[in-house]
């Protein structure tokens, strides 16, 4: 009975090292997979935000040309006018106009850049977490090892 | 030559005379006899013309700090953070059990 019983602790504590080995298997290339998958997310958001400064500083560039475009257009047909008041106070107006328009660009132009570099900050928040994870996975392979060195 | 054919032949010259005060674009000389002064630009479009006539610029992006998809990302992240915590703190019972087991 006795023998039996010895027998049946150490089939359980065989049983017990597999079911830890497997677990610790698992939990370490899942760990490492968390891990990985925070370096690529992280590299991609750094790149992202590269793309999206040098798209925004562009698109200023551009805005500020064809406010500066405007405002030449503005002279040319003051000049043309040539005193005419009703002609000159219509050109005003259409300058005006214009200035409002290109102010509407670059605020919506604005709402997008902040509004994308939002979004970037959480691929950074998605990287941090999933590298929690995988280090906070790597502590349980830990202990597992540990527990199996007992066990031996 | 009848007084008709004068006639006719005084608007022709004077049609042709329009033609070309119009081929000339010259600026003080209105294109048609009697109407006010067209547009100083001449018709052109010019960069005020592109302004006002473009489109105006819109975004669809929308912040997602606060959307569905990244709360339930941080509630799956924090339990499953619970739950290997959870893990962690059974091994390390288990082991202090086992250590006094065979001590």
């Amino acid at each position: 009975m006795m023998g039996g019983l010895v027998v049946s602790f150490r089939c359980a504590f065989v049983s017990a090292a597999i079911g830890l080995c497997s677990l610790n298997a698992g939990c370490a290339s899942g760990a490492y997979v968390d891990l990985s998958a925070a370096r690529v997310l992280r590299s991609v958001a750094a790149e992202m935000r590269q793309a999206v400064e040098e798209y925004h500083a562009d698109l200023a560039q551009s805005d500020d040309q064809r406010e500066a475009s405007a405002i030449g257009a503005f002279i040319t047909r003051a000049n043309e006018a040539d005193r005419d008041r009703v002609q000159l106070e219509q050109d005003g107006a259409a300058l005006s106009e214009a200035l409002a328009k290109l102010r509407a660009d670059r605020a919506a132009a604005v709402q997008r850049y902040i509004a994308t570099l939002d979004n970037i900050s959480l691929l950074h928040e998605t990287a941090d977490g999933l590298k929690h994870h995988g280090l906070a996975r790597l502590r349980v392979g830990r202990n597992i090892q540990e527990l199996l060195s007992i066990e031996e | 030559m009848t007084v008709t054919d004068e006639l006719d032949a005084l608007i022709e010259q004077l049609d042709q005379a329009i033609e070309d005060n119009a081929d000339s674009g010259a600026a003080d000389s209105p294109a048609v006899i009697g109407e006010p002064d067209s547009v100083a630009h001449s018709g052109k479009t010019d960069a005020l013309d592109l302004i006002l006539g473009s489109a105006p610029r819109r975004t669809a992006v929308k912040r997602l700090h606060d959307s569905e998809v990244v709360q339930q990302f941080r509630q799956d992240l924090l339990n499953g953070l619970v739950r290997i915590e959870r893990l962690n703190q059974v091994l390390k019972l288990v082991g202090a059990v086992i250590n006094r087991f065979l001590k």
